[in-house]
Order: C-alpha cells, then sequence, then structure tokens
C-alpha cells in the first residue's frame, strides 16, 4: 500500500510540473492519472446527483407545479411567482431585515467566535481549558425551540434579562414587544448557542501556527497582547477570510426556525425576513412553485454576494476561494 | 501481484461507494412500493366472500338489502397514524386474536365490520412532503385519508382527474348509510360534492355541539367576592373589575391573554362582541359580511382595549407570553382574568393551589344587558374535519373500503367509535342513554389508550361533552350560550379560495401588525383612515370580502 502511496504522491507531483508547463493533453494525463481521477468519481457522482440533478427541479418556479402533472407536465406560468413576490408591498422591509439581522450576525458572530478562540488558544490550563471548551460548545446541541422557550422566559418582564436591566434602572418590559429589541436579543441567542461551536475551526487554525514564531517574538520582547495581534491573528487570516467569503454566501438565507418562534405582530417591523413571510404564505395555499421562485432569487443574490465577497478578498487580502 | 490486489481492493471499494449512493438516491422509486404491493395482494387473496357479494350486486339490484355486517374478513390499508408495533398482518392473523390485534377504538369497529384496517405510517395532512410522496410515488393505502378540501391544488376535483381517489357516486350501492346521511345533511353534502356533482369522500364531522364554542373569559371568583363586586355582564362593569383589581392588588395581573388570540379562532370576541364585530370577518345580519377593519365599531374596541393596556389592565406580557404562560399566571395567582380555552382553565383550576381559589367563566360581553352575544366562530352548518376519508384508485376491493367506511354512518359504527363497546367503557341507563364509566374503569390497553378516547374517524362524532371532567364541563357550559351565530367560515369554491389564498396571508400580516401595535400605542388612532386605505388599495381587502361574502351566500342559501 506505501508503495502505491508513493506512486500516487509522484504522480501527482509529476501532474503538478505538467500541469504548470501544460504540455500534457488531458487524455494522456487521464491515462497515466486514471487512479486518482477515480477516486474523485464519488465526489462527482455527488455532485451531480445531489446538486445538480435537483437544479432540474427548479424550473418548477416558472410552471404552476402539480406533483401529479410532474414537473415537465405543469402549467408553464414564467414570471408570476416572482412577480407576485415582488408585488408584496412591504418586499423592501423583508430584504432589509434580512440583510440586518445576517450582517449584525457575520459581524458580531465572527468577531466574539475569533476572540473566544483567541481566549482558549491563550489558556496554559489545560484541564481548565478542556472543560470551559466543552461548556461553549454544549448549547449548540440543544434544540431550537427550547433555546427560544428559554430565551422567551428571559424576555418577560419579569425574566432574567429584565432582572439585569433593572439594575441600571430600567423599567420591566416585554422585551419581544419593541422592535428595536429584537436584533440584538436574537443575536444574544445565536451567540450562546453558535460562539463555542464555531470557535472551533479558529482555533484549529491557531494550533496550526508554528510555535517557533511566538518564541522568536518572545524573545525580542512581544507581550501576549502583541503576540495576538502580530501572530496569531495574521497567520489564522486565509481562515478567516475563507469562512467570511462562504457565510457571505449564504448571507440572504436567515433561517426562520428562531424567528417564527420569537417573533409576533408588533415586531414585525423589525423581525419579519424572507423565510418567515414565505413560511406565512406557505401556510394558506401549499405552494411549491412559489417558495421556489423566492428561493431561487435568494440564491442568485447568494451567488451574486459571494462573487463579490470573493473578488474584494482577493484585490484585498489575495486570498479567495476560486 | 500484491500490488494489483491492492489496486484491485482499493477499485473495489470505490465502487462500492459509488453503488451505495445511487443506490440510497433510487431506494425510494415507485417500484420499490413493496408497502402497497403486499397490501394489494393479501385484500385480492382475502376476499374472496366479499367480492363475490359484489358479482352478486351487480346481477341482482336487491343484493344491498341482503348485506349485513360484518363482512367476510379482509384487509385494508390506511394513511392515519402510526403503524402499529406488531408490524403488517393479514386479516386472518389479526382476526384470529382480537383481543391482541382488535382493540381501541379502531379496533373495535374493525371487529363490527369484519375489515381489518392497518395504518402505513404515512400522515394524511396534504401539506407535509411523505403525505406528497405518497402520491406522487403512487403507493396508494386502499382508504386515502386527506385534506384535499383544504390544502390540496386544485382540491378535491382535481385529485379524482389525477387518478388518486375515486368517485364514490360509481358505487351508490355500496353506500347507503351514507347517503341517507348526507341527505339528512345537506351542508356536508355541498362539501363532498365537487361542483360537478362527484361525490370525493366520507366526511369526518366534529362534535359541533361544543367544538370552537368552547372559549372565553375565566377569572377568579373569590377576588371578586373579595372586591364585593358583581359578577360582570357588560363591558362597563368588566373594567371596573379590571380597575379594582389593578387598585386593590398592583402585582396582579388584571387581565391576561396570548397575543395571537387578538387576530386568530376569534378568541377575543368574548370581549368584541360588545361591539358587535370581530376580527377579522363577521356577519351579524345574516347576510352582509363585514370586514372588521372598516368597522367603526373595531376602531372603538381597539380604542377600548388600547386604554385598557396604557392603564396596565393588559398583561405587560401580552406580546410574547404563550398557552402555559396564560394558564400558569392563573394558577399562581399572578393574573385575574383570562382569555383562553376551556380545558386550559381546567387546567389552571386544577393546578391552583390558593386557598379559596375559585374559578368562574363569564360569557362573552355585551354593550348594555339587553344585547345579544354571538359566536363569531361558526356558522350553523356542519363543517368537515381537516381530514376525510376516500378510497383511493389503487384499491382493489373498492366495496370492502366503501362498506368499511359506511358502517361508521350506522348507529352501531357511531356508538362504537364515540363511546366504545357496552360493559366495557359505558352503560346504558334503564332509558337507553349512554352513561359513561368512569375514567379508570373505562378499558385500556398497557398504554393507556381507550375504547374510544374521542378519536376522529369517517362519521359524525357525538358525545363530546361527556368526556369532559366536570371543571370544564362547567365553563364550557357558560361559553355554549350565545343568541346567534355570526362566522362566515364556510367553504369556498375554487375559484374563491383561489383569490383568497392569492391576497389574504399579506392582508392579515399587515392587519395583525396595525392592531397590535394601535393597542400598545406604537400606532396612532389618527391613521385609522390611512389604514383602512392601505387594506382596501394595497392589501385587496375589497376582493377578499367580497369572495368571502359570495362564498357565505351560497353556502347560506344552500340550506
Amino acid at each position: 500500500m506505501s508503495r502505491f502511496m508513493a506512486r500516487m504522491r509522484a504522480n501527482m507531483r509529476e501532474s503538478k510540473i505538467e500541469h504548470r508547463a501544460n504540455t500534457t493533453p488531458w487524455k494522456k494525463d487521464l491515462k497515466k492519472n486514471w487512479g486518482l481521477y477515480f477516486f474523485i468519481l464519488p465526489v462527482i457522482a455527488y455532485y451531480l446527483i445531489f446538486c445538480y440533478y435537483p437544479m432540474y427541479g427548479a424550473t418548477i418556479a416558472f410552471r404552476d407545479y402539480s406533483p401529479a402533472k410532474g414537473i415537465l407536465g405543469s402549467d408553464w406560468v414564467g414570471l408570476k411567482h416572482f412577480v407576485s413576490f415582488f408585488s408584496y408591498p412591504d418586499v423592501g422591509r423583508l430584504f432589509r431585515n434580512t440583510m440586518i439581522m445576517s450582517i449584525v450576525g457575520l459581524v458580531v458572530g465572527r468577531c466574539a467566535s475569533i476572540a473566544l478562540a483567541l481566549m482558549f488558544h491563550e489558556l496554559r490550563w489545560r484541564r481548565f481549558k478542556k472543560v470551559a471548551q466543552t461548556i461553549s460548545i454544549f448549547p449548540h446541541f440543544i434544540s431550537v425551540v427550547v433555546t427560544c422557550t428559554i430565551f422567551m422566559q428571559f424576555c418577560m418582564t419579569d425574566g432574567l434579562f429584565n432582572v439585569i436591566l433593572g439594575w441600571f434602572g430600567a423599567e420591566p418590559k416585554n422585551l419581544l414587544g419593541i422592535p428595536g429589541a429584537f436584533v440584538p436579543i436574537r443575536q444574544i441567542m445565536h451567540l450562546w448557542r453558535g460562539m463555542g461551536w464555531n470557535c472551533i475551526i479558529m482555533l484549529a487554525a491557531m494550533s496550526g501556527v508554528d510555535q517557533q514564531i511566538y518564541e522568536a517574538a518572545r524573545l525580542d520582547g512581544c507581550g501576549r497582547i502583541q503576540q495576538m495581534r502580530y501572530i496569531t491573528l495574521p497567520a489564522i487570516s486565509p481562515t478567516r477570510v475563507l469562512t467570511l467569503i462562504m457565510s457571505i454566501g449564504t448571507l440572504l438565507s436567515v433561517g426562520h426556525e428562531d424567528i417564527i418562534l420569537l417573533y409576533n405582530p408588533a415586531i414585525y417591523e423589525t423581525a419579519d425576513v424572507i423565510s418567515t413571510y414565505v413560511y406565512r404564505k406557505g401556510l394558506v395555499e401549499f405552494s411549491f412553485s412559489y417558495s421556489t421562485a423566492v428561493g431561487l432569487v435568494n440564491s442568485v443574490l447568494n451567488i451574486i454576494l459571494l462573487l463579490l465577497a470573493n473578488k474584494t478578498a482577493q484585490t484585498v487580502s489575495e486570498t479567495s476561494l476560486l | 501481484m500484491r500490488k494489483r490486489t491492492k489496486k484491485l481492493l482499493s477499485l473495489l471499494s470505490v465502487t462500492a461507494l459509488c453503488a451505495g449512493m445511487l443506490a440510497g438516491c433510487g431506494g425510494d422509486s415507485p417500484q420499490d412500493s413493496v408497502a402497497s404491493g403486499s397490501s394489494q395482494e393479501s385484500t385480492s387473496q382475502e376476499t374472496g366472500s366479499s367480492s363475490d357479494a359484489s358479482g352478486s350486486s351487480e346481477e341482482a339490484p336487491s343484493a344491498p338489502e341482503e348485506f349485513t355486517y360484518p363482512m367476510e374478513h379482509v384487509k385494508l390499508t390506511i394513511n392515519f397514524g402510526d403503524k402499529k408495533e406488531w408490524g403488517s398482518i393479514t386479516a386472518e392473523e389479526a382476526f384470529s386474536d382480537p383481543d391482541k390485534y382488535l382493540m381501541g377504538a379502531i379496533g373495535v369497529i374493525s371487529q363490527a365490520s369484519g375489515a381489518y384496517v392497518e395504518s402505513n405510517g404515512v400522515t394524511w395532512s396534504s401539506d407535509k412532503e411523505e403525505f406528497m410522496y405518497m402520491l406522487i410515488s403512487h403507493d396508494l393505502p386502499d382508504i386515502l385519508v386527506n385534506g384535499f378540501n383544504k390544502t390540496y391544488k386544485g382540491g378535491p376535483a382535481a385529485a379524482i382527474d389525477e387518478g388518486y381517489i375515486i368517485d364514490l357516486n360509481e358505487h351508490t350501492e355500496w353506500m347507503p348509510n351514507y347517503l341517507a346521511y348526507l341527505e339528512e345533511n345537506p351542508d356536508v353534502k355541498s362539501q363532498v360534492t365537487t361542483d360537478d356533482g362527484r361525490i370525493w369522500g366520507f366526511a369526518s364531522i366534529e362534535d359541533t355541539s361544543y367544538t370552537m364554542k368552547d372559549r372565553g373569559i375565566i377569572l377568579r371568583k373569590d377576588i371578586l367576592d373579595e372586591l364585593e363586586m358583581e359578577v360582570p355582564t357588560t363591558i362597563d362593569e368588566f373594567e371596573a373589575v379590571l380597575r379594582a383589581v389593578k387598585a386593590k392588588y398592583p402585582n396582579m395581573t388584571p387581565l391576561s391573554s396570548e397575543m395571537r388570540w387578538l387576530h386568530q379562532q376569534y378568541m377575543f370576541s368574548c370581549i368584541s362582541n360588545a361591539y358587535q364585530c370581530s376580527y377579522p370577518f363577521y356577519c351579524v345580519d345574516g347576510q352582509n359580511v363585514k370586514f372588521a377593519m372598516y368597522e367603526d365599531s373595531y376602531r372603538e374596541f381597539l380604542q377600548r382595549l388600547n386604554q385598557w393596556w396604557k392603564d396596565g389592565l393588559i398583561d405587560p406580557d401580552f406580546p410574547s407570553i404563550n398557552k402555559g404562560g396564560v394558564r400558569g399566571k392563573l394558577a399562581t395567582g399572578e393574573a385575574f382574568a383570562g382569555i383562553q380555552g376551556a380545558d386550559n382553565s381546567a387546567t389552571s383550576a386544577r393546578s391552583c393551589e390558593i386557598e379559596g381559589a375559585e374559578f368562574l367563566a363569564i360569557p362573552a360581553l355585551k354593550m348594555s344587558e339587553s344585547d345579544p352575544i354571538y359566536n363569531f366562530c361558526l356558522t350553523d352548518m356542519k363543517m368537515l374535519n381537516n381530514f376525510t376519508f376516500s378510497v383511493s384508485a389503487d384499491c382493489e376491493n373498492v366495496e370492502a373500503a366503501m362498506r368499511y367506511l359506511d358502517f361508521c354512518y350506522t348507529e352501531e359504527g357511531q356508538t362504537l367509535y364515540s363511546f366504545g363497546v357496552e360493559g366495557l367503557s359505558y352503560t346504558r341507563d334503564a332509558q337507553g342513554n349512554i352513561q359513561l364509566l368512569p375514567e379508570e374503569e373505562r378499558w385500556k390497553d398497557e398504554k393507556g389508550d381507550g375504547l374510544a378516547k374521542r378519536t376522529m374517524w369517517a362519521g359524525e362524532a357525538i358525545g363530546g361533552m361527556m368526556y369532559m371532567d366536570d371543571v370544564q364541563k362547567e365553563f364550557v357550559d357558560v361559553y355554549l350560550e350565545f343568541d346567534a351565530y355570526a362566522g362566515v367560515n364556510v367553504p369556498m369554491n375554487d375559484e374563491e379560495s383561489g383569490i383568497y389564498g392569492s391576497y389574504y396571508t399579506d392582508l392579515d400580516t399587515y392587519c395583525q401588525e396595525k392592531l397590535v401595535g394601535l393597542i400598545m400605542g406604537t400606532e396612532s388612532f389618527d391613521n385609522w383612515e390611512t389604514i383602512k386605505a392601505t387594506c382596501k388599495d394595497t392589501y385587496h381587502a375589497d376582493e377578499v370580502l367580497a369572495v368571502i361574502q359570495s362564498s357565505y351566500t351560497r353556502n347560506m342559501n344552500q340550506n
């Protein structure tokens, strides 16, 4: 087996060189490296079956889909569902709220998880570090429904948040009735749930940094803060940029589960997002086509944002996905 | 040689991986419909005498009179609830040990009718993926329980045209009891008949003697007595009581409720009755349907609530409190009054540990003593349940399926699923009236499932009140006292439901937001005219009102 692997590695090296020289036609390459190509087959199959084949189903966004008639048999209605979505008078508000919640989530969530990862990274007491990390990851495994119920209790007039606000002299109010409070409340909930989980990838990147660099820095008189600032953070910047680009790709896909559980008509102004609207719409008439149309709009905008972010990252930090 | 073996091994493993993935994808294809295949086999094998009966019925029209239950043992499949823990068995096996396989509410119907009914584990809910998947893959049970009239595009007519269910009119000889029931109940008949006269299913009818009328205001009678106040009947008296409670017990919430009751299920009509209106649509004169947001009376009602909110008479947790919260506040004495269902009020009353606490349900409020109390939720029509029992197009023994469902419309069938078996769950008094045995004496299986636990099945369930405990019954008896129906919730035709579906959600969202804002003071009543105009111009309120008016008029004229 080791010989096989050695040959594979040699092949990879060769193919790299050849690729650079761009001298080998693909047929020759295929013949030479068939083993490598064979290995990638399951992955290609996965993408074809689970990602590309379902795309054909996306055409139901342009049809009045009926399961009995099938995808191709359903009536073609063109842009009817798109027009219907964009003619919703509050469509602007839906986009605005979706963007605000995503961007706040992105900025605050990322900063918090990097900060937490830095703290864990700097901890020298291993046992405490392990326990603390496990505890921080734990909320990720609690179901959204349970988390939301807990936070709803916190927001009650006699709930935890009001007790804390009371220390600063605030009058107790039901926080889920105040439009301006929804985004922070949801964000706090997400931090509690996701901070520990999201910092894992950052911690992994940090542990990959060469210890000799820290040693050299210490010899040059760098303190802990300076080491963080000048070594750890720059060292993990490719990971940061890549995860940032990937999260931008899902910017408009704010999940509806937690919002549906937390919101109420009093705070639609700040809490109603695209996915909750589609959910409400779907309750009245189970329309596959309509939700596919909205999903398609979401995906197209997500791709545009992703490409923009990628381009910006390429220009600014020379790190990119593509 | 070794190298080659290893290569081969790796190749094999990759191939296996690919094959596994492909198999995973294709496993659920329609060809794999083992369940329906086996059920069809079993039904065709086991229905010798039934098909004989069908043969004879074709030859001699007098056959239906000769038919008697139980049928020759037959197995039918259905999509209703979970699969039984014993898995799939044949009719012979089921009937060989009825105490094991044929007990429980559905089991005793099987014993009496002769058809063992087995669920394929799929839900009946048409808006669930698994139901749609069952349709698309044509993996249909014999009896297809569905909500085609509620959430299916094109409605029941489309489901017949698309080949999922059959038109029952083709076999009227196998449903004499159902036809008789439909004759007696034209309002049900119109709901199970498509626009072109095809009967698409066996109706399941809610027990209208109490459903949807079992909610309203509940308050603490002992506190009322402490305040030396009379039980309020008018809105002014009620407000005076709330203010007195607030003054004497500043930490107590005078009135608690979930916010959604403002716009759902006409729950707040127990207060808005004083203004003779309720959100969203209602009809108090039996002719003209009204839209609450167009009415000045509704604005006055909202102004009143706004005043209550400002004065701290309404629960400050109103925006986010849930059912359990309201129930809990009443039980712990944090709230004086609440708006909720009688079942929840009964729970509050039972779990309340405050000494001397006494809960009292009061009827909907009036403006003056002589005003009527309306039921804004219902019309006097019998309404179909959310699910209806149709015979699937794949059913091989249509006669057995129809005879089985038809049995539920006989008096014997109705008694079986409503009350269970005489001696095991009920007794009859000297006049022959049914008396339920006390709950602990009724037959139950090891899981605690009874013979008749208010099972909704094909047919009209009766006796709902009998299952209520005394506390709940006491509350419901109060809420049942109303003078007239003012509901407009009637079946719509395809065109009407199309228009309603396109506009109502957006209109409702807008109105919910505004009416909550008006009550909580974030929206000014000066904007009332603007809100009305926005409902009309932007959210198509006129169109929605028009289709509700037309469906209401048509249904009322039919009956």
